[in-house]
C-alpha cells in the first residue's frame, strides 16, 4: 500500500497538469513546458547549494526564479536575429539551462555532501520521498491556479482562441497573459517532485490531448483533462508498485526502485494514444461509409 | 598511448564536431528539436535491448537504439499529420512516451546488468574513455572515439557526395525532386546519420546536453555566415572551440566535462548572439536607431511633399503645427528637421517648412520606390 | 452607448500616419477620413499595407508618426465601441469551442470579470447568430464549419459586441458566394442602422456596386472618398499599377482588377 501522501500528491499534481496543459495546448505552446521544466533545474541546484535545505518549498523558489529567467531569455532570443527560428530558440534555452544546472551540480555536491540523491529525485520524480509539506506546496499552487482560472475564465478562453482579437477589446488591459505564464512556471515547479524535470512537460501535453479528442468544448475539455490527471495520478503509485513486484517476480531482485514520473507519463500517453486511435478509426470508418454511400448513389 | 585527459579531450572534439555538423544541417531544415526527440526516444530501444540481450555492453544495443529513434521520428511525422500539422504537439506526445518506456525498462532490469539511470540524462565524458577497444588483448583506445571517428568519416563522405546538390536538398526539397535529385533518399540518409551520431554521443553527453552541441554551433554559425560553406566551417570551428574550452575549464574548476562543453557551446552562441557584426543584438539595435533617425527625416520630407502637391501646406506644414500633425515629440522632430536642413532637402520659409528641389525629388522617389517594389 | 463626447467627429480619422515594420516603411504618411454611417472599403494590391492599416487603427501596431482618432477618441478610449474581425486563416479552428461559444465571446467584454454570463449575454449571442444565419449550427463544433461559415461566426462575435465601428480584415477571402452575399447584406443593414463598417477588400467589383466609400491604398494613400469620386480610372491605375490589365474598350471600373 503506497503512502497516502504519495497518492494525494500525485493526484493533485495530475489535476494541476490537466488544467495548465489545457491552456498551453490551446495556445500552441506544447513544448514551452518542456523548456520551462529544464530551465528550473539550475535554480534547484543553486538553491540547494546556497541554503543546504531539503525543503521543497525553499528549493522551489529558486526553481521558479530560474524558470522565469528561462522565459525571459526565450523572449530576448526572440528579439534578436530573424535567423534564429522558434524551434532553435526553444532547444537552446532548454539545453542551456540544464547544462548550467549540471555544471553547478558537482561543486554543489562537494559543499553539500549527501545532496546527490536528493537532486536525482528531481530528475525523474521520486515520489517515495514525497512528504506532506511537498503535497501542501502542490495543493497551494493548484488552489491558486483554480482561483485564477475560475475568475478569469472568459478572458482565458479569448486569450487561447484569438489573442489578436482579444488585444482589440477592453480586456487587453488585464494582465491575464503574464499571469498565466507565471502560473505555468509555478505549476511546473510544483510538479517536479512527482514527474521530474525530464517528464513534467509530457503530462502537460498528453492529458489535454486526450481530453480534446473526447470533447468539443473548452470548459468540459479542461475538466476532463483535470479528472483524467487526478485519476492517473492517484493510480500511478499503485502502478509503480505493481510493476516493481512484477519485475521482482521475474528476476528476484528486490532492491530496484522505479521512479513515478515515467509510469505516470506512460499511462497518460497510452490514454492519448487510445483516444487518437479511436478518432482515427472513427474517421476512417466515416470516410469508408461515405465512400460507400457515394458509390451507392 | 595518450594519457586519459587527452583522450577525454579528443573524444570531446570528435563528439562535438559530429554533433555540430549533423545538428547544423538539421537546423537549416528547421528541425532543431528533432535532436532532442531522438535523444530521448532512443532510450526505449536501449531499455528493450537491455532486457532482450541481458547485458548493457552488447554491441547490439546500438542498432536497437537507432531503430527506436527512427521509429519515434516516423511516429511523430504520422501523428503530426493526424493533428493537422501540429508538429510541436506530436513531438510532445511521442518522445516522452518513448523516454518513459526506456526509463521503466532500465529501472526494472536486474541490478547485475546495471546502467546508471542518471548517466542517461547527464552523460559522462570523463568516464567514457574507460570503455576500451580491445582487439587480441591490444588496447586501441576508447571505443566510443573509434565509433565517433567512423561516424565522422561517414558524414564527410556524405557531404562530399552530396556537396553540389546540398543547397537544393536542404533549401527546397520539392525543387530538388523536380530536378531529379532524389532528395528523399538524401534526407533519409542524413536522418540515419543523425540518429547514429546522437546514439553514439548519448553515452558521453546524455539526452539533454547533446541538444546544445547539436544546436548551438549551427545557430552561432548562422549568425556569422552568409553561405553554406562558411556555415559548415563556422559550425566545425564553434564545435571544436566548445570542446576545447569545456575541457580546459574543467581543469580549473571541478565540474562535469559534459556540462562544461555544453555550456561553452552556449557561451559561444551567446557571444555571437550579442556581438555578431550584422546579426548580433547590439549591431541590430544600433542599426535600428540609425534607421529610425533617417526614417524620421524622410517621413517629414514625405509629409511636406505630400501636402505641397495637395496644396494644403499652409495648414499642414506650419512649423508650429508639425509636431501636432505628426504626433511626434519636439526633440525627435527638431533633430530630424536639422538633418533635412543639413542635407539641403528642406528649408524654413517664413512660418512654413518647404522642400527644396532635391527634397521634392527624393520625397517622390521614396514613396514611389516603395510602391514600385511591391508591384513585382 | 455612443461615445457622444465628440458627436460630430468622424468614425475614423487617420492623420499623417507612417508605419514601419522592421526597416521597411509599409505605410507612408496616410491621411484618411471615414464619416459615420458609411460602408467603406480599403482597397489595394497585395502588400499595399491594407492589413497593416487596419492593425494600426486597432492599436496592434504603433505608427511612428501621426495620429488615429476613432469617433474623436484614441483607440484605447474607444475600443468598447469597436469590433475587429480578423482574417479567418490566422486562427486555430481545432480549438474546442462551439459556434455559440465563439459568438458569446463577443459579449465577454461588456461584463466585468467577476460577473457571470446572464440571459442578456446569451440573448445577444443568439441574436447575432440569427443575423448571420447560423442559428441551426449553434451547437456545432467550430472545426466542422466551412470557410464561409467560419467567417460568419467571426462576424457574429463582432455583432454580439454591439459596437459602433466594425473593422473587417479580408472577410471574403476563401468564402463561398452564398456566404459572401449574406455577409455583404449584413454589413449593408448595419450601415443602414447607423453603424460604420470598414472592410479590407480586394474585389473591385463589389466595391463599386455595394460600398459607399473607398480608401485606395498602395503604401501611400492614392485616394479616398465616395466610391463614385475616387474609383476613377487613373486612381485605380495608380493603385494597382501595371498589374491592372486595363482594357481601353471598357472603361467601367468594375471590370478591372478583380484579381488584383
Amino acid at each position: 500500500m503506497p503512502d497516502f501522501a504519495v497518492i494525494a500528491g500525485c493526484a493533485l499534481a495530475g489535476i494541476l497538469y490537466g488544467l495548465l496543459g489545457s491552456f498551453s495546448l490551446a495556445r500552441n505552446q506544447a513544448l514551452l513546458g518542456d523548456v520551462l521544466s529544464h530551465a528550473a533545474w539550475p535554480g534547484l541546484v543553486l538553491m540547494l547549494g546556497l541554503t543546504g535545505s531539503r525543503n521543497f518549498a525553499i528549493l522551489g523558489i529558486g526553481a521558479c526564479l530560474a524558470g522565469m529567467a528561462g522565459m525571459a531569455i526565450l523572449d530576448l532570443l526572440g528579439r534578436g536575429s530573424n535567423r534564429l527560428k522558434p524551434d532553435a530558440r526553444l532547444a537552446l534555452v532548454l539545453s542551456g539551462f540544464f547544462a548550467v544546472g549540471m555544471l553547478l551540480a558537482r561543486p554543489v555536491q562537494s559543499i553539500r555532501p549527501g545532496s546527490q540523491g536528493h537532486l536525482q529525485a528531481f530528475l525523474f520524480g521520486q515520489t517515495a520521498a514525497l512528504v506532506w509539506s511537498d503535497v501542501m506546496v502542490i495543493a497551494l499552487v493548484l488552489a491558486l491556479s483554480l482561483v485564477f482560472a475560475a475568475s478569469r475564465w472568459r478572458d482565458l478562453t479569448a486569450l487561447c482562441f484569438d489573442p489578436v482579437w482579444r488585444q482589440t477589446t477592453p480586456a487587453s488591459n488585464m494582465a491575464t497573459s503574464p499571469l498565466l505564464d507565471t502560473i505555468l512556471v509555478l505549476g511546473i515547479v510544483a510538479g517536479l517532485p512527482v514527474a521530474g524535470v525530464a517528464l513534467v512537460s509530457a503530462l502537460l501535453v498528453c492529458l489535454p490531448v486526450t481530453a480534446r479528442v473526447l470533447t468539443k468544448r473548452f470548459l468540459p475539455g479542461t475538466g476532463l483533462a483535470m479528472l483524467l490527471g487526478g485519476l492517473l495520478g492517484a493510480s500511478a503509485p499503485w502502478m509503480v508498485m505493481g510493476l516493481e513486484s512484477l519485475a521482482q517476480h521475474f528476476h528476484g531482485d528486490s532492491t530496484l526502485r522505479l521512479p513515478t514520473g515515467p509510469v505516470f507519463v506512460l499511462a497518460g500517453s497510452i490514454c492519448a494514444a487510445g483516444a487518437l486511435a479511436f478518432r482515427y478509426l472513427a474517421r476512417s470508418r466515416a470516410k469508408a461509409t461515405g465512400a460507400i454511400n457515394h458509390a451507392a448513389n | 598511448m595518450l594519457p586519459i585527459e587527452w583522450e577525454v579531450l579528443l573524444l570531446g572534439c570528435l563528439t562535438a564536431t559530429a554533433c555540430g555538423i549533423v545538428g547544423g544541417l538539421a537546423l537549416l531544415r528547421k528541425q532543431a528539436l528533432m535532436g532532442d526527440a531522438l535523444g530521448h526516444s532512443l532510450l526505449a530501444g536501449i531499455g528493450a535491448g537491455f532486457w532482450l540481450l541481458g547485458s548493457s555492453r552488447s554491441p547490439w544495443l546500438f542498432p536497437c537504439a537507432v531503430a527506436s529513434g527512427l521509429f519515434a521520428i516516423m511516429l511523430v511525422e504520422f501523428l503530426a499529420k493526424q493533428l493537422g500539422g501540429n508538429q510541436a504537439t506530436a513531438l510532445g506526445l511521442i518522445f516522452p512516451a518513448f523516454f518513459s518506456i526506456g526509463i521503466i525498462l532500465i529501472s526494472l532490469a536486474p541490478k547485475s546488468a546495471h546502467i546508471d539511470l542518471d548517466r542517461v540524462v547527464t552523460g559522462n565524458l570523463d568516464l567514457a574513455p574507460l570503455d576500451r577497444l580491445m582487439v587480441d588483448g591490444h588496447d586501441y583506445g576508447p571505443r566510443v572515439a573509434w565509433s565517433m571517428a567512423l561516424a565522422l568519416g561517414f558524414i564527410g563522405f556524405y557531404l562530399a557526395a552530396y556537396w553540389r546538390h546540398l543547397h537544393w536538398i536542404l533549401f527546397d526539397p520539392a525543387g530538388a525532386h523536380a530536378m531529379g535529385l532524389k532528395p528523399d533518399r538524401a534526407l533519409s540518409i542524413l536522418l540515419l546519420l543523425t540518429t547514429c551520431v546522437i546514439t553514439l554521443a548519448f553515452e558521453t553527453m546524455g539526452t539533454v546536453m547533446v541538444v546544445s552541441l547539436l544546436v548551438a554551433p549551427g545557430a552561432t554559425a548562422w549568425l556569422l555566415s552568409r553561405n553554406l560553406t562558411n556555415y559548415l566551417l563556422f559550425t566545425v570551428a564553434v564545435s571544436l572551440g566548445a570542446a576545447l574550452t569545456g575541457r580546459f575549464a574543467t581543469l580549473a574548476i571541478d565540474a562535469s566535462t559534459t556540462a562544461a562543453t555544453s555550456c561553452a557551446a552556449l557561451a559561444l552562441f551567446g557571444t555571437a548572439f550579442l556581438l555578431a557584426p550584422q546579426e548580433g543584438l547590439l549591431a541590430r539595435w544600433r542599426a535600428s536607431i540609425k534607421i529610425r533617425e533617417r526614417l524620421d527625416a524622410r517621413l517629414i520630407l514625405v509629409h511636406l511633399w505630400h501636402h505641397e502637391i495637395r496644396g494644403d501646406s499652409e495648414i499642414e506644414c506650419l512649423a508650429s503645427a508639425l509636431t501636432h500633425h505628426l504626433n511626434m515629440p519636439e526633440v525627435r522632430l527638431n533633430k530630424a528637421l536639422n538633418r533635412l536642413v543639413k542635407d539641403q532637402l528642406a528649408e524654413k520659409n517664413g512660418p512654413l517648412w518647404q522642400t527644396t528641389t532635391a527634397g521634392t525629388l527624393l520625397g517622390r522617389s521614396l514613396v514611389e520606390d516603395d510602391t514600385g517594389s511591391r508591384e513585382d | 452607448m455612443l461615445p457622444e463626447r465628440y458627436p460630430a467627429a468622424p468614425a475614423l480619422d487617420v492623420e499623417d500616419v507612417t508605419v514601419v515594420l522592421g526597416d521597411r516603411t509599409v505605410l507612408w504618411d496616410i491621411d484618411a477620413v471615414v464619416p459615420r454611417r458609411t460602408l467603406c472599403a480599403v482597397v489595394g494590391p497585395n502588400g499595399a499595407g491594407k492589413t497593416t492599416f487596419i492593425r494600426a487603427v486597432i492599436g496592434l501596431l504603433q505608427p511612428i508618426s501621426g495620429r488615429i482618432r476613432i469617433m474623436g477618441e484614441s483607440f484605447a478610449q474607444a475600443c468598447r465601441h469597436v469590433a475587429y474581425v480578423p482574417q479567418r486563416s490566422g486562427l486555430d479552428w481545432d480549438f474546442p469551442a462551439t459556434v455559440l461559444d465563439v459568438a458569446t465571446m463577443g459579449t465577454y467584454t461588456s461584463l466585468p470579470w467577476w460577473r457571470q454570463l446572464g440571459n442578456e449575454q446569451r440573448r445577444r449571442a443568439k441574436a447575432a447568430l440569427e443575423t448571420v444565419g447560423l442559428s441551426d449550427l449553434a451547437s456545432r463544433s467550430i472545426g466542422e464549419l466551412s470557410g464561409g461559415q467560419q467567417q460568419r461566426v467571426l462576424l457574429a462575435r463582432a455583432l454580439a459586441q454591439e459596437p459602433e465601428l466594425f473593422l473587417l480584415d479580408e472577410p471574403f477571402q476563401g468564402v463561398d458566394a452564398a456566404s459572401e452575399a449574406s455577409i455583404l447584406a449584413t454589413l449593408t443593414s448595419l450601415r443602414d442602422s447607423g453603424r460604420t463598417v470598414i472592410v479590407v477588400h480586394h474585389d473591385l467589383h463589389t466595391v463599386a456596386e455595394r460600398f459607399d466609400r473607398a480608401i485606395l491604398l498602395n503604401v501611400r494613400k492614392i485616394a479616398d472618398g465616395p466610391v463614385s469620386e475616387c474609383m476613377t480610372e487613373s486612381n485605380l491605375r495608380r493603385t494597382f499599377g501595371a498589374r491592372v490589365g486595363f482594357d481601353e474598350r471598357n472603361t467601367d471600373p468594375r471590370s478591372m482588377a478583380t484579381d488584383a
